[in-house]
């Protein structure tokens, strides 16, 4: 979804348009989901905190403006509306802990979505990316997953830019010299 | 000849966000050494498959009954004259996402009354029948329908990948036992080591090794559970109960074993299954096998077997969706899946009520919903208080 596109469609939910906003969710929401999960580290406390981010939009919607990269706007929503739920439910929050990839990726039946092999360096990858550097981790995830381009994870972290493309480029070093030859 | 790779040039290209420079840049390099063009196809590989992770997500944060749950809370939110419509300006995400007071107010009774463990999660809300709590109500119907999923970590990566390693140090750990349980009003659903899906209904239990012995994969249960057993033709899947055991090879079953039935049932939505009293017995040439469809008793007393096919399966297994559904199903038996299920005491205020039986499908998770439908099919009238339910006939003279 191009930048365009994104500010059509939150004109068009701030406008009460309920097709823009079912829109909005399907596009975002299982990508939000698995944020969340890696804050919450629960799937019921990840879809709550994601419909939490929904209904305030939708409730506020008549006010609803965002500057800059829509991804990286509910990303951010998403992020607080999970730390709020932890902080309540524990009274503590580890945020450099984020994203449990590999533990999604292990409860599918990766088999079915093609050839054998293509599935085990898929499942591979996202193991090799939970031993990462949290940083880097966070990095590879957020282009690879979450669909941010380097300056959206540059501006979602604070970081600089030119930090993410080295850790994006230490990222796929690693993997190419940790994957086995006979996965590709 | 370059045999150095230039990383982060690379990952520009590949996101393509390099500039016409750079594209020559990397073009030479790649035509002055074969080495190069194999080197930047694997790391181009890697990148194209890293991605394909995302559709995975779809299914794991299923989105139907999710947006079906949003406009429900948006609906309720609505008509809910207490709302105050929050401040979203986007400039202040914080503010705009500041919990109110009531929303507050739940999240600390679901996590002091809900979290023994980490993996349970109470599907029901003490105060839901306080006419005044809709909003409360309504995030029990949220939780109640996404069902909390406990994945057990940490088996698994050690299990498939790295069991050649630690081989010598993991048989002393085998026979250390997991166990996960629900009490009323709870379900869980848990993803085993294995890739194996259980659905654990309420006031159950599964125990388990903290790994699976390499030739089979064994747990024990008490209460009800369903099962998407990932396929193994080299392990079976065996379930113990008590006097009855259940082996498969990969299939989707529920067994219901509760300690007040009187035989353990074991239902096949898809698959093979064989069940017994005892492993030889499952394993031996008497052992009785299910198909498709069919449902089997296994009676604890005489360890008899009854098998009969299945003209819906719903009965049997509408519950992994949280409704009920019940057929010529006698009042006592409908009473106790209720207090499982909302954890909730039923009393009879006529002894009579004991003789009746319901045939109804109740496909709302709300109680009171529940409640209304049972009473006019049945002709009875209802109360409820914090903890009970209270059941009478109709013009009764009390």
């Amino acid at each position: 979804m191009d930048r365009q596109k994104e500010q059509l469609l939150i004109a068009s939910v701030r406008g009460g348009d309920e097709e823009a906003f079912a829109e909005l969710f399907s596009h975002f929401y299982a990508s939000l989901c698995a944020y969340a999960y890696g804050v919450t580290r629960s799937r019921a406390l990840a879809k709550d905190a994601v419909q939490d981010v929904f209904l305030k939009i939708w409730k506020g919607r008549e006010n609803w403006y965002v500057n800059g990269s829509l991804n990286v706007y509910l990303l951010r929503a998403v992020r607080n509306q999970s730390l709020n739920i932890i902080k309540e439910k524990k009274g503590q929050v580890n945020v450099e802990d984020s994203h449990n990839i590999e533990k999604i990726l292990h409860t599918m039946k990766i088999k079915q979505v093609g050839p054998k092999d293509v599935s085990r360096l898929v499942k591979r990858i996202w193991e090799l990316a939970d031993e990462m550097p949290k940083r880097r981790k966070q990095v590879f995830t957020l282009h690879r997953l979450h669909g941010l381009s380097y300056q959206e994870i540059a501006d979602f972290l604070e970081i600089e830019r030119k930090t993410v493309e080295n850790h994006m480029a230490l990222a796929l070093q690693y993997l190419r010299d940790h994957i086995n030859r006979d996965l590709y | 000849m370059a045999k150095k790779i230039d990383y982060v040039l690379i990952v520009r290209f590949l996101a393509g966000e390099t500039s016409e420079k750079e594209n020559e840049t990397l073009n030479e390099w790649l035509k002055s050494d074969p080495e190069n063009r194999q080197a930047f196809e694997e790391l181009r590989y890697i990148w194209q498959n890293s991605i394909s992770a995302r559709d995975h997500f779809k299914s794991f944060f299923g989105t139907d009954g999710d947006w079906e749950e949003l406009k429900q809370r948006i609906t309720k939110e609505q008509f809910d004259e207490n709302v105050t419509v929050g401040n979203t300006d986007s400039e202040e995400l914080g503010k705009a996402l500041e919990i109110e007071e009531s929303e507050v107010n739940f999240k600390k009774s679901f996590a002091e009354d809900s979290v023994p463990s980490p993996g349970t999660v109470s599907a029901t809300e003490g105060k839901i029948f306080d006419p005044r709590s809709n909003r409360k109500f309504y995030s029990f119907v949220s939780i109640a329908a996404v069902f909390l999923v406990a994945i057990i970590s940490g088996l698994s990566v050690y299990y498939l990948y790295d069991r050649g390693y630690f081989a010598p140090e993991e048989t002393e750990d085998q026979f250390v036992l997991r166990e996960i349980s629900t009490t009323k009003g709870q379900q869980i659903n848990l993803y085993l080591s294995d890739g194996t899906m259980v659905h654990l209904n309420a006031e159950s239990r599964i125990e388990m090794p903290q790994e699976f012995h390499p030739d089979r994969r064994e747990i024990h249960l008490k209460g009800e559970g369903y099962f998407e057993v990932a396929e193994d033709p080299d392990k079976p899947f065996i379930i113990y109960s008590e006097g009855s055991v259940v082996e498969v090879l990969g299939t989707s079953f529920g067994v219901r074993t509760y300690p007040e039935d009187e035989y353990t049932q074991v239902v096949v939505r898809n698959g093979r299954v064989s069940v017994g009293q005892t492993l030889t017995e499952c394993e031996n040439n008497n052992k009785v096998i299910l198909n498709d469809l069919q449902a089997a008793h296994i009676y604890r007393e005489t360890g008899d077997i009854e098998t009969q096919d299945v003209d819906d399966i719903d009965l049997y297994l509408i519950w992994t969706e949280g409704f009920m559904k019940f057929r010529e199903t006698p009042m006592d038996e409908v009473a106790r899946q209720l207090e499982r299920r909302y954890n909730v005491n039923v009393e009879f205020v006529d002894p009579g009520i004991s003789e009746l039986s319901l045939t109804a499908e109740l496909k709302s998770r709300n109680m009171r919903n529940v409640l209304n439908v049972i009473a006019v099919s049945l002709d009875l009238d209802f109360e409820m208080d914090d903890s009970s339910v209270y059941l009478s006939k109709k013009n009764n003279n009390v």
